[in-house]
């Protein structure tokens, strides 16, 4: 009997996760049909029926409308050091050790570089929302591998994908990766903190708070929870409130 | 790229031996825990598991996952936002994961691998390309800095690491 109710306890929960996708919603990283919502620090993103990874040097492109047959469709040679990647409004934003690159999935099968901005050499997940980028950069003092001596989040004008602009930059500690909610922007600063930003007004991003404890690698932000990679695991927070990040509950 | 990872630790060996004794046994060492290959191709259905060195992050549905490093999935689901262990997927060598239509695509080290989630509790592989993906080799080192004996190729497919005392080691990050 047991055995029963939790069979139909996940099948319900299956049927959840398929409504749940089949709204649409506003996050972030929306879900594209049916897929899911990965973290600024993912290697692997799916975007309608391919999957695109990252590796080394390079961007792999695979279709998966068959995925007990998955087909490499094509291999984009991109530039020493590619970390990060992230699909936003039908472009890829690829970080690297040197620079952002977006690519137009027009051609889904044949990604397309439209623009790129180098930066200095740092780690550098990015995101983004509207016509704006969000790229946290890294240096070596603080570990990490990719080199480089500046610790900040830069802000990119997107509008003309073309010609990425920075418009500003602001000094972090130790920054990792980062998500955004609305207005909101949230930036792991290590072990300074989970930092939460205004970003109403984006060429003056407004620090709200910092939320401390954890040493905070990377977030994202899903309906009104943020997950975040901690060391140790995972802490959630309630974000019904974008700007105010309410501690759920940890994983460890 | 894995090539250019053995030369680096070859080089750190290298540079270590050159000003250190050669064969100085040390303690709190991290020293790697291997698999053969065939049993590293093996994905299994195991209980929830605690985190012990935590990767990359994922939602999907009402469920959460959190990747351990080189180890598997650990899956739970979102009670009233609060995060519910359900279960541990063993995947050896993943750093990586996205979700569609029930279908985790993660790596199996360089192997890209398709796991049918339809049946939560029987996870199974749906696909597999072998020698897709390069693994991101910063995430093979050791969870902290320090001492750690060599990574030996030749003793089969590295799957994390454990401390252990009085043993040699010639590498250092």
């Amino acid at each position: 009997m047991k055995k029963i109710i939790y069979t139909l306890l996940l099948a319900a929960g299956v049927i959840f996760t398929f409504s749940a996708c089949s709204k649409s919603d506003n996050s972030a990283a929306p879900g594209i049909g049916g897929s899911g919502t990965g973290g600024s620090l993912a290697r692997f993103t799916i975007y309608g029926n391919y999957l695109y990874v990252v590796d080394g040097t390079s961007l792999k492109t695979f279709n998966i409308s068959n995925p007990k047959n998955m087909v490499q469709v094509s291999v984009m040679e991109i530039g020493s050091g590619i970390e990060t990647i992230y699909p936003y409004n039908g472009n890829l934003f690829i970080g690297s050790a040197t620079a952002m690159y977006i690519y137009s999935l027009r051609n889904p099968e044949q990604p397309q570089q439209e623009g790129m901005a180098s930066h200095v050499r740092a780690c550098d997940p990015v995101v983004a929302k509207d016509n704006l980028a969000y790229v946290t950069v890294r240096s070596t003092t603080n570990g990490s591998p990719c080199g480089g001596n500046l610790d900040a989040l830069i802000v990119y004008d997107i509008s003309n994908i073309q010609y990425p602009t920075a418009i500003t930059t602001v000094n972090m500690s130790n920054p990792h990766g980062l998500g955004i909610a609305e207005n909101t922007l949230y930036v792991c600063d290590g072990q300074k903190g989970l930092k939460v930003f205004d970003v109403n007004n984006a060429t003056n991003p407004r620090l709200i708070k910092s939320v401390g404890e954890y040493n905070y690698f990377d977030v994202i932000p899903y309906n009104d929870v943020l997950i975040c990679m901690v060391e140790g695991g995972m802490v959630i927070f309630d974000i019904t409130e974008k700007e105010n990040p309410v501690f759920v509950a940890k994983t460890f | 790229m894995k090539k250019n990872y053995i030369l680096v630790l070859a080089g750190l060996a290298i540079a270590f031996s050159s000003c250190n004794q050669a064969n100085l046994k040390r303690d709190a060492v991290w020293v790697p825990v291997y698999k053969d290959k065939t049993e590293a191709r093996v994905i299994l259905n195991l209980p929830a598991q605690q985190v012990r060195s935590g990767g990359k992050i994922y939602a999907y549905g009402n469920y959460i996952f959190q990747l351990e490093q080189n180890q598997g999935i650990h899956v739970y689901r979102l009670d009233d936002k609060k995060p519910v262990p359900v279960k541990f997927i063993q995947v050896y060598g993943a750093q990586e994961i996205a979700i569609k239509d029930n279908l985790i695509y993660t790596n199996n080290f360089k192997d890209i691998v398709v796991l049918n989630a339809s049946n939560p509790q029987e996870v199974a592989v749906e696909s597999r390309i072998p020698g897709a993906f390069d693994m991101n080799t910063f995430e093979l080192l050791p969870p902290s800095k320090g001492y750690f004996q060599c990574i030996d190729t030749t003793k089969g497919m590295l799957i994390g690491w454990e401390k252990q005392d009085n043993v040699e080691a010639a590498c250092i990050y």
